[in-house]
């Protein structure tokens, strides 16, 4: 069963606020776990599947460039503690958004905006498109010099690599404004071509995340359960079971049964 | 309008530092105040702390008893950590030198009682009827680590007629700016612990109330300092805080259960990959 792109984006959101209302590492990490399995089970294959790779990798310069930072002031354990559980936290982040980039088409999302909302939402959703298609072009135009024996590991080398790939996104983009304006974009109307379904997979996917950013939510507005444990002095955090379950809750799309072949 | 209260600031401090009287005025009713309750474990000090604006952090609060009651405090870790509060506690930049003996931060529920904050002071609003407490002690949570005395927000801020707050900042006004002479004086006498106790009651200028039965507590503590540095002093005493509490009693099972979960989601998103790859290649 298919999920709807909107399910998806109510998921995203879910699980990246989740990970901005927290600094705690017993639930920051199940969420980067939780991330990690969505993805590997929901991952629609193509360029935007790919980018996940890259989001790790700037997750993971996040996180040591935030622990590095210690180094300019006074180093001791609460503070190296705190970049690191700061830096936990924008690489959780960017899991989570990588995952979303990943399992959720972004012309699916575009589809969704209202139609007065139209332009802004299809600029946005360019611009979410142009990472991975940089990323897929940057793969491909390697490999095909690598085919011709060229290989671009010098700086010197860089212009062989950049031009062709400038050149490809100027094509790129030449080609979707052409078939955009063939399909009427732009003038107010919209395709009613594949209406995507609002499925029970849909429903299940959104109800979990709403449920566990209401827990959250609800846990920062109240009594503070552990979500910025206390590094002044610097103590384990504690982790309230229920909230650990409610982030294991996000993983529920990894768990429905999949279509017959994809 | 903010320039005249200003100047009344100005002016009312101005008349209150050679004098030592506390300012009344800046707990007038209608501005906006919290109390500040500062426990030693020798002294019990109970501040009406007027709020600048609507609300601030636990750590601008400590500030403005600086400003307003001269209350003696040092602050560490690029100002997010208490040090030092009325001459007790660490006197260098890391603020837990002294572990476990600590500041613990507590919050007033409004009832006289205290519950333990669990976020910093940095992160903390405070707001006008609020109580806020720091105690001097060890123990890392709410359960074990000392409480500041109960105080209800009417004790403390009561109308300019009530009498008996005025006794409360008096006392904390000396010994807020005496206390840091007189801990240096401590460090001098402290192989002898009788006596600095005998140094307390002319310090502690005989009105204290609580003074007398809360003696044997900075006793403790004085006979406690001297032996410290030695137990712990040989490793980096940077390093302490974080492996005093690691060693004590490890991550709580809960975070162990939560890394557990995090260990079997990865798990499974890796079987799942694979399965999915070789779904592919067949």
């Amino acid at each position: 069963m298919s999920v709807h792109p909107g399910a998806w984006v109510v998921w995203g959101v879910g699980a990246g606020l989740v990970a901005m209302l927290t600094t705690n590492p017993f639930y920051l990490l199940p969420l980067v776990g939780v991330s990690w399995l969505v993805y590997s089970a929901c991952r629609v294959p193509g360029p935007s599947a790919r980018s996940f790779r890259t989001f790790l990798t700037f997750a993971v310069v996040a996180l040591v460039l935030r622990s590095g930072l210690v180094l300019f002031g006074t180093l001791d354990a609460g503070n190296l503690a705190s970049a690191v559980v700061e830096g936990l936290r924008l690489g959780t982040l960017l899991v989570v958004f990588g995952t979303f980039n990943s399992v959720a088409d972004p012309y699916g999302v575009l589809r969704l905006a209202p139609r007065r909302f139209y332009e802004v939402g299809l600029a946005s959703a360019l611009a979410l498109a142009f990472a991975p298609r940089m990323i897929a072009a940057v793969t491909s135009v390697r490999d095909a010099q690598r085919l011709r024996g060229i290989h671009v590991s010098r700086m010197r080398m860089l212009p062989a690599l950049a031009v062709p790939v400038l050149e490809n996104g100027m094509e790129d983009a030449l080609v979707l404004a052409e078939s955009m304006d063939a399909r009427g974009h732009g003038r107010g109307r919209r395709s009613r071509y594949r209406p995507l379904p609002w499925t029970t997979a849909s429903w299940v996917v959104a109800t979990a995340a709403a449920t566990t950013l209401s827990i959250f939510v609800i846990t920062a507005l109240g009594d503070n359960g552990g979500l910025s444990p206390s590094l002044f002095p610097l103590t384990w955090p504690e982790a309230e079971s229920i909230l650990v379950a409610s982030v294991c809750l996000l993983a529920v799309p990894a768990l429905l049964p999949k279509e017959g072949s994809r | 309008m903010k320039f005249r209260r200003a100047l009344v600031g100005i002016a009312v401090a101005a008349a209150w530092l050679p004098v030592g009287v506390p300012p009344d005025v800046a707990c007038a009713a209608g501005a906006p105040r919290a109390v500040l309750v500062v426990d030693t474990g020798a002294d019990e000090l109970r501040f009406c702390v007027a709020l600048g604006s609507h609300s601030v952090s636990g750590i601008e609060l400590i500030k403005l008893a600086g400003e307003q009651h001269r209350l003696d405090y040092a602050l560490g870790h690029g100002g997010g950590a208490v040090c030092r509060l009325a001459g007790v506690g660490a006197d260098g930049g890391d603020c837990f030198e002294k572990y476990p003996d600590f500041w613990g931060y507590w919050r007033g529920d409004g009832a006289g009682g205290w519950t333990w904050s669990s976020a910093g002071a940095m992160s903390t609003t405070v707001e006008d009827g609020d109580v806020e407490g720091w105690s001097w002690g060890r123990g890392d949570s709410g359960s074990t680590h000392p409480q500041p005395p109960a105080t209800n927000f009417d004790d403390v801020c009561a109308q300019p007629a009530k009498r008996p707050p005025q006794k409360t900042p008096k006392r904390a006004q000396n010994t807020g700016t005496r206390e840091s002479s007189e801990s240096s004086a401590e460090a001098e006498v402290q192989p002898s612990p009788i006596p600095s106790s005998e140094d307390l009651p002319e310090d502690g200028d005989g009105k204290g109330r609580a003074t007398t039965t809360r003696r044997p507590k900075k006793q403790e503590r004085i006979s406690a300092a001297p032996v410290e540095p030695t137990a712990a002093g040989s490793p980096s005493p940077r390093a302490a805080p974080l492996s005093a509490p690691a060693g004590a009693d490890g991550p709580p099972r809960s975070g162990l259960a939560a890394l557990g979960m995090t260990i079997v989601l990865a798990a499974s998103g890796v079987l799942v990959a694979y399965r999915r790859r070789r779904q592919a290649s067949r």
